[in-house]
């Protein structure tokens, strides 16, 4: 019986590889809205009882850098029973707003179940969007009714935001009428949209040119389209 | 002298014919990124599917980003998300026109792991441009070796 406790013991300690423990491995951040670059950090501890080597840290990302810190200062990415470290993501931004999900990836000199041990780190960075329409599209149908619609397009936070220019796409205008309103000045716009006609599938797209000093809230746009009859 | 060329020569016969039949039994080396349909998140798909069950008759749709010159999928959109409106307004046109035509999208980035795929096929979802979309599994690490769909940068 003794035996068999001993070979279950042995076996136990090879199935199961020492691993870095970290705080987190997803982490939420909210950017400012003019954010080209963020910092997102992970910090962890080698809690087992084995040295740990970091043999790789990258973010398949091309936006993305991973860096490692260590609060001793040691240049070294071995971390002894006790250490700690900080993995962070540098993520580049350019105009892109909403939120998205950025990996990095960590492999250790350690092993799992036959498999290099590997974990990944989730930056899920939110760009908040200051200016932007309530529905990204409008849809009717061919041989159905060319009712009015309305996209309400609303700025968020203090700062007003003014519409300069309005644009529509596609020589859509054979195809859509619409009609653009003030609501409250700098902050509400209402845009209503009739189609002339419907008798054949069509894309159209308005576009509106605004005065924000930040580059990826310069324009918004939505799209409206007199689709095929949905089969029964 | 004479002997260690000999050497070098019959050691080179032995490995030359050891290739040989390596090939004879396994055939030519299979670059393909493995793609199990176990492995699949949701809305991924191999590219075997892609271009066996699908014919290859997909509109493809290129995330990658980046301002170096890259080579790139023959008749790819470009829809990256640092610049999504401006490129999904390009691009539009050309994916209503593949939905009417009932033609699946792909949309593939630099590997399985950089998820600006999965950002711009929801972009595209959510402004009704399209809404059979696809994300390539392995991205372009599961394309780089495919010769007859690529152009030089």
């Amino acid at each position: 019986m003794l035996q068999k406790l001993l070979v279950f013991l042995v076996v136990t300690c090879f199935c199961h590889a020492a691993e870095l423990s970290f705080d987190y491995t997803l982490k939420e951040v909210t950017a400012k809205p003019d954010a080209k670059l963020v910092f997102v950090e992970f910090p962890f501890t080698n809690k087992s009882k084995e040295t740990i080597k970091i043999v790789n840290y990258n973010a398949p990302c091309s936006c993305m850098e991973a860096r490692i810190r260590r609060p001793d200062k040691k240049q070294s990415l071995v971390f002894a029973p006790g250490e700690k470290g900080v993995i962070i993501g540098i993520l580049e931004f350019e105009n892109f707003k909403g939120t998205i999900d950025k990996i990095i990836e960590i492999k250790t000199d350690q092993s799992k179940d036959g498999k290099d041990a590997i974990v990944k780190l989730t930056s899920r960075v939110t760009i908040p969007v200051l200016i932007g329409p309530d529905k990204p599209f409008l849809e009717w149908e061919v041989g159905g009714a060319m009712t009015p619609k309305e996209v309400i397009i609303s700025v968020q936070g203090e700062h007003p935001i003014n519409i300069l220019k309005k644009e529509m796409g596609y020589g859509a205008d054979a195809y859509f009428d619409y009609k653009f309103e003030v609501v409250k000045p700098g902050f509400i716009y209402k845009v209503t949209v009739t189609p002339k006609k419907n008798n054949e599938p069509t894309l159209g797209a308005l576009r509106f040119s605004t005065d924000s000093k930040i580059g990826r809230f310069k324009n918004v746009q939505f799209f409206m389209s007199i689709n095929p009859k949905k089969k029964k | 002298m004479k002997s260690w060329i000999l050497q070098t020569a019959v050691f080179g016969v032995i490995a030359i014919m050891c290739a040989l039949g390596t090939y004879a039994i396994a055939g030519k080396y299979q670059r393909d990124l493995p793609c199990h349909p176990e492995d699949l998140k949701e809305h991924e798909v191999c590219l075997s599917t892609v271009l066996g069950d699908w014919g290859g008759d997909v509109l493809w749709v290129d995330a990658r980003g980046g301002k170096t010159a890259k080579p790139m999928l023959k008749g790819a959109l470009v829809i990256s998300e640092s610049n999504t409106d401006e490129e999904l307004n390009h691009a539009a046109q050309a994916l209503f026109k593949a939905k009417l035509a009932g033609k699946k999208v792909v949309v593939f980035c630099n590997s399985r792991a950089c998820g600006k795929s999965a950002y711009v096929r929801k972009e595209i979802v959510s402004h009704h441009l399209h809404d059979d979309v696809y994300i390539l599994y392995g991205g372009w690490q599961a394309l780089a070796d495919r010769d007859d769909l690529i152009t030089a940068p």
